[in-house]
């Protein structure tokens, strides 16, 4: 079963794009965990893209379920970014000010993931990340 | 999904702590609402208690300012206390290592232990 949707970079399409994986995802009986867990890693994966890329176009997510596999694609246009190299893992065992910097976000993806690829084709950055569909 | 911020009148017993309710969604869309009520909080006011029963959902934008509330109040020689994490927030605060889990309490009930005990060392003084 596959999904696919379009995120255009409007402020309020974030929420959207959550409501809309929570009801498809809901529709197909994941646990709630999982979905929860969709929700966060497309918030973190699409604030990461809109900042660090500027893609010109909208983004595109695809959503694949294959039990017990689940697969969320992001396609984008802009600067070619590919965070697993990019963006530093946060220092835990540091003080408030210095965790909470930058790359928090992309490290709750990593840590929800079951593993996390990056490649760049045809001028697209393609973001994939694998999880499972049980809890 | 929208933050519905509810902050309770302050106990003139206790003027220095605040209780807020957080209800809904801590993220990107509305972290920045709950910073601004940050920048709100009377200057009295060194322990924030917040009750995180109804926070279905936080985000890493949401820590971010969980983060700057914990700073707020060190800076006052005070703490934040998190009450009653939901599922969603309790994986993410595990996983990020967010607070020291002696500012986390499980329910309402370890809280009241706790803040019995604090008003102990106060009238003590």
């Amino acid at each position: 079963m596959e999904w696919h949707i379009t995120i255009n970079q409007q402020p309020t399409e974030l929420a959207c794009v959550k409501q809309r994986i929570g009801e498809l995802l809901e529709r197909q009986k994941l646990p709630y965990a999982v979905i929860e867990n969709c929700q966060l890693i497309a918030e973190e994966v699409l604030v990461n893209i809109i900042h660090y890329g500027h893609p010109p176009e909208p983004i595109g997510l695809s959503l694949k379920i294959a039990d017990p596999h689940l697969t969320m694609t992001f396609v984008d246009g802009g600067t070619p970014f590919n965070p697993l190299a990019e963006v530093a893992p946060p220092d835990l065992d540091a003080e408030d000010d210095a965790r909470a910097e930058g790359g928090l976000g992309f490290f709750l993806v990593q840590q929800l993931a079951d593993a996390v690829k990056y490649a760049y084709r045809d001028g697209q950055n393609v973001l994939t990340v694998f999880l499972r569909s049980l809890p | 999904m929208p933050l519905v911020i509810d902050p309770q009148p302050l106990n003139p017993s206790q003027p220095a702590t605040q209780h807020i309710y957080l209800n809904g969604s801590l993220d990107t869309d509305t972290a920045a609402s709950f910073e601004e009520f940050l920048g709100e909080v009377l200057p009295e006011v060194a322990t924030l208690i917040l009750h995180l029963e109804k926070l279905s959902f936080i985000s890493s934008a949401g820590l971010r300012v969980f983060a700057k509330a914990r700073k707020m109040m060190k800076g006052r020689s005070g703490t934040v206390c998190f009450v009653s994490l939901s599922p969603q927030v309790q994986r993410v605060f595990e996983i990020v290592k967010a607070v020291p889990i002696h500012e986390v309490f499980q329910n309402e009930a370890e809280l009241d232990a706790y803040l019995a005990d604090m008003q102990k060392d106060i009238d003590a003084d």
